[in-house]
Order: C-alpha cells, then structure tokens, then sequence
C-alpha cells in the first residue's frame, strides 16, 4: 500500500496576484556520486556504505532537531545531489518517514528524486521509487552523445540514458529531463538533435540549462589553458532560440529561462525558488530561506557528521538579508519565470511600491528593450532572456 | 686608510653576462658578508631588480681584502640609465668587464667600453662563465682584441663555481691604479647616486675626489645650491657603518637631512662652504625625461592617492616627472615622465605594488616640437594636446643613433623590421665571422613602441639594441584618432607618420575589436585623421549572458556571481557607454603584430 498518492493532478498552476507563502518546499542534499563530473563544483564524495549511514542518521536527526521552525504545509520535497539515486529505497524510505512524522505535509506534495541515467536500467527500481511515493523524477541525462558526456565527465552512457528514458516513457510518471547546452565547441544542431530526441520521449519537463564554468573544475580548467574550443556565444543564443521555437511546436511552455513544461507540469519545488517562497534544505551544503534570513549548512561532509550524536545542531553559517538584498534577490529570481513579476506581489511583501525602489532602473531596461509591462506584471522580452545578466545587475 | 691602499672599481657587464654573481663571490670570498646573510646577487636589493635580474640603482659596498680597501661600484645595466652609469665610472679608476664566454661581447658592453675608456679607467677583462659547454674562449679573445683590449690581460673565470675569483680581486689590486687624490684642498666630493627613504631622507653615494668630509660641516650642493650640515658620513660594508671622516679617494655616503633627491641629484659636486671649490667636478646634467605617458586611476576617487603615490616615487628618483593633465576620456590624472620604457614599467610597478593602486597607463610618446602656422613653436608630450592639422606647419621628432649587434643570419628580418620602423640605414660592420653591427637613425618614437619585443623575436633574442639621441629631425607626422561608438578617445590617440597611418589604424582597430568586451550594442571603432575615417570595424553585440541554474536555492550565491561580474565591469575604464580595459591603451605600441 502506497503512502502516498500514486498519481498527481494538481490544478493547473495560475498566475496569482500576491503569491501564497504560506507554504514550505523541502531540499533533502545527497552528497554522493559515482564520480564527479567534469564540470561540477558542488559537494560530493564517494558513497562508502558506512559513511551513508552515517549521513543518513545525521540527516534523520537534523530533519527532527529543525522540524519545530518550519510548520509550513510542505507541498514539495526534493532530493537533489548529488546522486540520490544511489540511495537504496529503504533509505529513502527512511528519510521520507522522517519528514511525515516531523512536518506536515499538504495534500499531494510533490516528491522529485535526481536520478543518474545509470541507476535506472530496469522497471522494478521505478516500481520501488513509485511505491515509496516518489511522483516526479528528474533525470539527468544531459546528452545523447557520447562525445559530450564523456566531455562532461558524466558516469553514465548514452544508451544508459535511453534504456532509462525508454523506461519513464512507458511509465506513467512525471519525468524532468536535464539537457546541458554551450559546451566548448557546440554547434546550435549538436545540441537541438539532442532536443529532438528526447522529444521522442515525451517528458513532462524539459530543463535546458548552459553549461557554467566554474572556477578550478576540471573543465574550467581545462578550458583556461585553451585545450579545448571555445563556447560560441552566438551559437548558444541561436540554439537558445531553436530550443524556444522546437518545444514551443510541441506544445512545452517555456515557463523559465531554462525551464519549459506540459501543461500542469511545472516543477512546484523549483518554483519556491523563483516566487520567493520560503524554504528548507537538509544535508551538507543545504540551503534554506525564512523569507528573512539565508541559512547554508557547511559543505563538508566530515564537519556535518562531526558533532553528532552530541549536538543536533549541524554547523551552518546564517546570513540575515538587508531590504536591498532582500529587493534585489527577490527582482533576479523573480524575473527568471516569463511571466515575471508582479507589483501587486511585490508591494505586499516589501510593504513599498516597486516604482518607489527602481522606477529609474526598469524605464532604463524598458528603454533598451530588455524588459517589457503588461497591466501589474512586468517581465524580460525575448531580448532579455538571452541578456537576462545585464537586467539582474541592474537592480544590485 | 692611506691613498695607496684604496682601489674603485667598476663592474661593466651585459645582463645576464654574471655581473651580480661575480659581485656576490667577492662579497662570500672576502667574508664581507657572513655566508648565511648571504642572498643570491646582494647587491640588487630591490624585489623589482631581483625579479628582473637587472640592477636599477648603483650599489656600493667597502671590501677589506689583503690590507686593501676595496670599493666595489655596482652600475645599472639598461639603456634607459646611461648617465648614471656614467657617474658611477667617473667615481672609479678602473673597471672589471665581464663577458660572457658562450655570448661574447654585446653591443650594449661596447657601449660601457668606450665610456669606461672615455674615464680613463683601466679595463680588466673577465671572461665568465667558463665552465659552459658553449664557453668559446677564443673568440671572445679576437673580439677583445678587435676592440683594441689586450686579450693577453683577459681573465678567466666561472664566478659560479667561484674559480678564478681570487685571481679577479688580485688583479684589482695589481693593475688598477690607486686614486690620484690629493687630500688637502677644498672639498670636491661627486653623488653617483641618491636614494630616499622615509626614516633617514635622502642618502647620497659619494665617491670624495679631493679634500675631505666630516660630520658636522656645512656643505653646498654646487648644482642644486642647496646648503645642509652633515648628520652621519660612513662606508657601505655593505650595511651603512658610520666612519669620523672621508677623506679624498674613498667612496662611502653621506646624510644631511636632505629631504628630496631632486635637491642631491646624481652628478652634483658636493663642497663645502667654509672653504668652497673654485669649479664643480665636470659632466654633470640635468636628465631629463624622454618618453611621457598619461597615468590614470581606474577609479576616478584615487585621484589624490595616486597623487600623493607619485610625490613619494619622485622623492627617490630625480629622473622622474609629473603634472597634472586632464583627459577627456580618462578624466584627472597625471602626465608622467620617463627615461625610457624600462624606467616606465619600473614606476608603473612600484605604483602597483607599493600603492595598491589600479592605473590605467596610456601609450608612450616622445616629445614632438610643433611649429604652427601662427610662427611658434611648442614642445608637445602629449597626442591628445596636437594642434589641428591646419595650425600646424612643420613638426619634428627626436631622432636616435640606434646600434643593433646580431648574429648575421637575422640580418634581413631586422633591416626589414628597421625599414618599417621609418629607419635610415647608416652603416654595416662584421663584429667577428658571424656577427654584425647595423647602424640605422630612427625616430625615438619607433622605439618606445613594441620595436625592442619584435627585434628580440626576429632575433630569437639574439639581437641588442643600444641608442644616443640625435636631436630633432622634421618628420611628416600625423595625429591618428580613434572614435569608440562615434567618441573620440584622446587618450588613444597616437601620433604616427602620414604613409603609415592608414595601415596603423587598420591594424589597430582590429586589434581594440578584440580588446573591448562586447556591450549590448553594437560599438562602431573607427581610426580617423582629422575627420577622415581611415578604418572602421565594430565590436559586435552580446549575445546571450545569463546566469545559470540555482542548484539547491543557493540564491545568495548567485547574487555574489552577478556582483562579481557587474564589479569586474567597474574595474575598467569607463568611457562614455563602453569599458576600455588597459590592454587598449597599450595596443597602440604593437605595430603591425600580425606578421
């Protein structure tokens, strides 16, 4: 018997005039990967069995010590990484029956597992994932090309990615397909033949993000010393544009500068993110929102475990927002969704007008075409969302 | 001591020929300096000329050696600071000239040569480097001997594996005559160098040519007029030890409350005033700056950082010169003279380091004297100050004797290199078999630009490069403008002559296209003589630039990542709507790079 509802049909999602924050999505942090990808500069480490279960009681222990400060409806959960698909079902089973008996939950909360392509090659693994309530899976598939991953340094195979996809597809589930743009030598037709692929598939999201170099990765490195071709900024905004055009046909809507979904299949939890939601991350590296101060739970994992069982506090760092970084965040997360934001939102949050704040910067963006006004909302133009950086900076 | 027992002496040498290891074995040999003081090249104490392997200021240090009294004149090695040099021969009776044996004699050391001859020193030669596989004893001995130098004379050594070091200092001893000086007699004592610092103000290195100097006596500085009363005089061992008393022959320094080296210039007889010399002692000049550039804060509040930076640079070194200057583009900051381009580099980076400052440094210029149609003439350091092109009538420019020694399989790509620097080619000599002297008379102008990279690169760094002014030489110049998005950037401008401008401005365009970061516009760059448009090219238009994924709401982040970058922006020099990083300024020296 299911814990939870094994099929999800929330209301397709609706632009509202003041955001509803009185809601709470949930990050669980997996620190562990098969191998770190060439590109990645996030927390992991090798999964040894026993570290795991060292993790997994600490996680256990720091979801109940902090269960008291967040007694929001919970409407999602998210196991990002990582690679939670490493988790066995039992674990995550665990950490689920944590959170039903420390939070509460609203009716139907969405539950998003990050699964490497490489951990989904056989329907019993999903079977396991559907019977523990998990109802989305986010796929990191990346690339259908075998040059590109290897690239990437990513564990998994091209025909690993399909025999997964091909799983998903024939399943009823809500599935996110990640695909990685931009990469060094990428021509706009590389990375659209990816696209169409995928289409085959059919996904209920579709998560198109560039390739970000960052600093001391591998790939950044390797890219610093010129030994490999450079990322053509004109070739990934074309591509940009055909990714636009081609899901746009198949009936996607892009919903976020990245993001683009079937109707009634946003990503709720990412969405926290975006409309200024609060929330609450577990694990190394986890960060969480109060609506009024940031908290970062240290990334190590060896400081993480450290203190335990003493001290059921995990070490974290809390940085409480000004009203200008508070604005500015708010105005650069805000705008990342196509529908952009709206004042009427804005005003009932920061109890101030956002012509009182930043008239003079959004006539100026307005101005140079980036951002555009329709009755209370205003939003990034099509020129914007390829410029989107500049209308950020605008309002820091 | 007594007269007999001193010896001064120079050590002449190109760089990297092992100059400052030769220097560094007497010091170890001798036991001046205790072995676990010992620092490679003692002598170059500042960061700048270890790094850089060349020594800026003279040094001096005081040896004891087999009852003599050694004292050791350290000389700077660069072009930029020939008169220096020449001061610090005129305080030494003789001269170690050290050459490499694989290398042979530069065209740089020759220079030094016939300057040390011009002294009248005695010249030991020290062939170094000897235990090089590519040591060519031989030749080095044909060239000595080609040079009228005994090469019969010539030491050899390896200064270090320390062999025939001893040898060096016996020679010293032996062969260089001991100072001609007479002891009584009024004062005449020459600064061959002058250096600043904050707790003891100015220090003067002094080489007593007659009479004697104590502490507590008035004395006048005959060039600058200045008068002071003597605080401390002493010898370098090579930490400063007061002595009572230097007497004539002996070389050691000076302090008197000094607090500017523009006031103790290097070349100044000292003297004192209760019993004053008739004369000073003969070759002083006033140097002055050769090439000019523009400095600028990045950040328009450092101004007066900037400012007080400079005052304080100028307090150690007298060559150096600045006023104010206002640039259209570049708002306040300063018109800053050089010696030359070495000189230039070595105060952009004491600013840098010491200050903690971000410049933006414009491109070097000559000075040009312009005669306008209205019948006057005016010295002009700065491309942006030209007159309009119809208030001009003629212009001249410094012309420089350049002496270029190479091995002869170069010899066509530098001629080439000579010809497209608007060089006339004078002469053509063989050195030895395979190497050969060109003499070509350029513009300074030439010079100042990348010309000293690309005839290291035509050379594959065999190639030297030594000039003497000519004075002014009239020359068909033009001022070329560039305009970022339709706006003149005087600080840009670039004078160069009238059959090349177009190709330069080509050329450059080209290169600033890829310098400036990308707007969210296209920005036309356009080259222009007067108001004609010789070039144009755009930078074209950004394309995409957007922050990436949020991975699990690190929101804060983000924001740092967009901070950084609208930070990064600031850094550069805000010109108008576009950002032009310092690279641009430069670009104007690389002609035609591309080839």
């Amino acid at each position: 018997m299911s814990k939870f509802p094994r099929k999800l049909l929330w209301p397709c999602w609706s632009a509202v005039a003041v955001i509803d924050r009185n809601q709470l999505a949930l990050y669980l942090h997996v620190p562990f990967c098969w191998q770190k990808c060439s590109y990645c500069d996030f927390y992991s480490r090798p999964a040894e069995p026993k570290i795991v279960r060292l993790y997994l009681n600490r996680l256990a222990e720091e979801l109940k010590f902090r269960g008291p400060d967040w007694q929001k409806p919970v409407t999602s959960i998210y196991f990002g990484g990582g690679t939670p698909s490493l988790l066995s079902p039992a674990a995550l089973d665990k950490i689920l029956q944590v959170i039903r008996d420390n939070y509460r939950l609203a009716p139907n909360p969405e539950i998003t597992l990050e699964v490497n392509p490489g951990d989904l090659q056989s329907q019993t693994v999903l079977d396991n994932w559907q019977e523990l309530g998990i109802n989305r899976i986010s796929l990191g598939v990346q690339s259908l090309q075998q040059v590109e991953l290897k690239l990437l340094g990513r564990s998994h195979s091209v025909s690993q990615a399909r025999r997964s996809l091909a799983f998903l597809a024939k399943s009823e589930y809500n599935y996110n397909v990640d695909l990685i743009s931009a990469l060094p030598g990428q021509q706009a037709e590389d990375h659209l033949q990816n696209l169409v692929e995928i289409l085959q598939y059919r996904p209920r999201h579709i998560s198109c993000y560039n390739l970000q170099l960052e600093p001391g990765t591998p790939l950044a490195e390797r890219m610093k010393q010129g030994l490999l071709p450079e990322i053509s900024e004109e070739e990934d905004a074309r591509g940009y544009q055909q990714t636009r055009q081609q899901l746009k046909k198949q009936n996607y809507q892009h919903y976020e500068i990245s993001n683009f979904a079937l109707p009634g299949f946003k990503c709720r939890h990412n969405l926290a993110y975006w409309e200024f939601r609060p929330y609450a991350g577990f694990g190394p590296a986890a960060c969480s929102f109060n609506l009024r101060e940031r908290r970062k739970n240290q990334a190590s994992l060896r400081d993480y475990l450290a203190d335990s069982p003493r001290n059921p506090e995990v070490p974290h760092e809390i940085s409480r927002l000004d009203q200008q970084d508070l604005k500015a965040e708010y105005l650069f997360m805000g705008f990342r969704l196509l529908q952009g934001i709206d004042r009427r939102d804005f005003r009932s949050f920061f109890q101030q007008s956002l012509a009182d704040c930043y008239s003079r910067e959004i006539a100026g963006l307005k101005e140079e075409g980036l951002l555009a006004e329709s009755g209370d909302k205003i939003y990034l133009t099509g020129r914007g969302l390829l410029l989107a950086n500049h209308v950020f900076q605008a309002f820091l | 001591m007594s007269t007999g027992k001193i010896r001064n002496f120079c050590i002449i040498a190109h760089i990297d020929h092992g100059k400052s290891t030769l220097a560094d074995r007497i010091l170890e040999i001798t036991h001046t300096i205790e072995d676990r003081k010992m620092q490679e090249q003692v002598l170059d104490n500042m960061d700048l000329e270890r790094e850089r392997g060349i020594t800026i200021k003279a040094q001096a240090v005081s040896i004891d050696y087999k009852g003599y009294r050694l004292n050791l004149i350290d000389t700077p090695g660069h072009v930029d600071f020939s008169y220096e040099v020449s001061r610090s021969l005129a305080a030494c009776e003789g001269a170690l000239l050290v050459i490499d044996a694989a290398q042979g004699i530069e065209a740089q050391t020759v220079a030094n040569i016939y300057l040390a001859l011009e002294h009248d020193l005695e010249i030991i030669p020290v062939i170094n480097k000897i235990d090089l596989p590519a040591a060519d004893i031989p030749r080095v001995k044909e060239q000595l001997l080609e040079r009228g130098i005994d090469p019969d004379e010539a030491l050899l050594a390896s200064a270090k594996e320390g062999t025939g070091v001893e040898e060096v200092l016996d020679a010293v001893i032996d062969r260089i005559p001991a100072p001609k000086a007479q002891r009584d007699g009024p004062l005449k004592a020459l600064v061959f160098d002058s250096l600043y610092n904050s707790y003891q103000g100015v220090i003067a290195h002094i080489r007593v040519m007659t009479g004697s100097l104590s502490r507590g006596e008035e004395i006048l500085l005959m060039a600058s007029g200045k008068k002071y009363e003597v605080d401390e005089v002493g010898i370098f061992t090579p930490d400063m030890q007061p002595v009572s008393c230097l007497e004539a022959g002996e070389v050691g320094y000076l302090m008197a409350g000094i607090k500017n080296v523009r006031n103790c210039k290097v070349g100044d007889t000292i003297t004192k005033i209760s019993s004053r010399a008739a004369e000073p002692l003969p070759g002083y000049q006033d140097v002055k700056p050769m090439v000019f550039s523009g400095l600028y804060p990045t950040d328009n509040s450092d101004y007066e950082i900037l400012q007080e930076a400079l005052e304080k640079l100028q307090l150690n070194d007298a060559a150096f010169t600045f006023e104010n200057e206002t640039s259209a583009a570049l708002g306040f900051g300063f018109r800053c003279g050089f010696l030359g381009l070495l000189h230039m580099e070595i105060v952009q980076e004491r600013l840098e380091r010491e200050f903690d400052l971000e410049l933006i440094i414009t491109a070097p210029s000559v000075v040009y004297r312009v005669t306008t149609t209205e019948g006057d003439t005016r010295e002009i350091d700065n491309p942006a100050a030209f007159p309009e092109v119809n208030e001009i009538e003629t212009i001249t420019e410094p012309y420089v004797e350049a002496t270029l020694d190479l091995p002869e399989d170069y010899i066509g790509s530098v001629m080439e290199l000579c010809e497209k620097s608007r060089g006339n080619f004078q002469d053509m000599t063989y050195l030895d078999q395979d190497r050969v002297r060109l003499k070509y008379e350029m513009p300074m102008s030439e010079i100042i630009t990348d010309f000293f990279n690309q005839l290291k690169s035509k050379s594959r760094g065999y190639a030297t490069l030594d000039y003497e002014p000519l004075g002014y030489r009239k020359s068909d110049l033009v001022k070329l403008d560039i305009l970022v998005n339709k706006e003149r950037v005087d600080a840009l401008s670039v004078i160069v002559h009238r059959d090349r401008a177009e190709e330069i401005g080509r050329d450059l365009i080209n290169r600033l296209k890829d310098i400036i970061p990308r707007k969210m516009f296209t920005v036309p760059l356009q080259a222009a003589i007067g108001s004609n448009v010789v070039a144009r090219e755009n930078i074209k238009a950004r394309k995409k630039d957007v922050l990436q994924k949020c991975y699990g709401g690190d929101v804060s982040r983000k924001r740092k990542l967009l901070e950084k970058q609208k930070e990064g922006k600031k850094r550069l020099k805000q010109v108008g709507d576009v950002e032009i990083p310092q690279e641009a300024f430069m670009a104007v020296l690389e002609r035609g790079g591309s080839d």
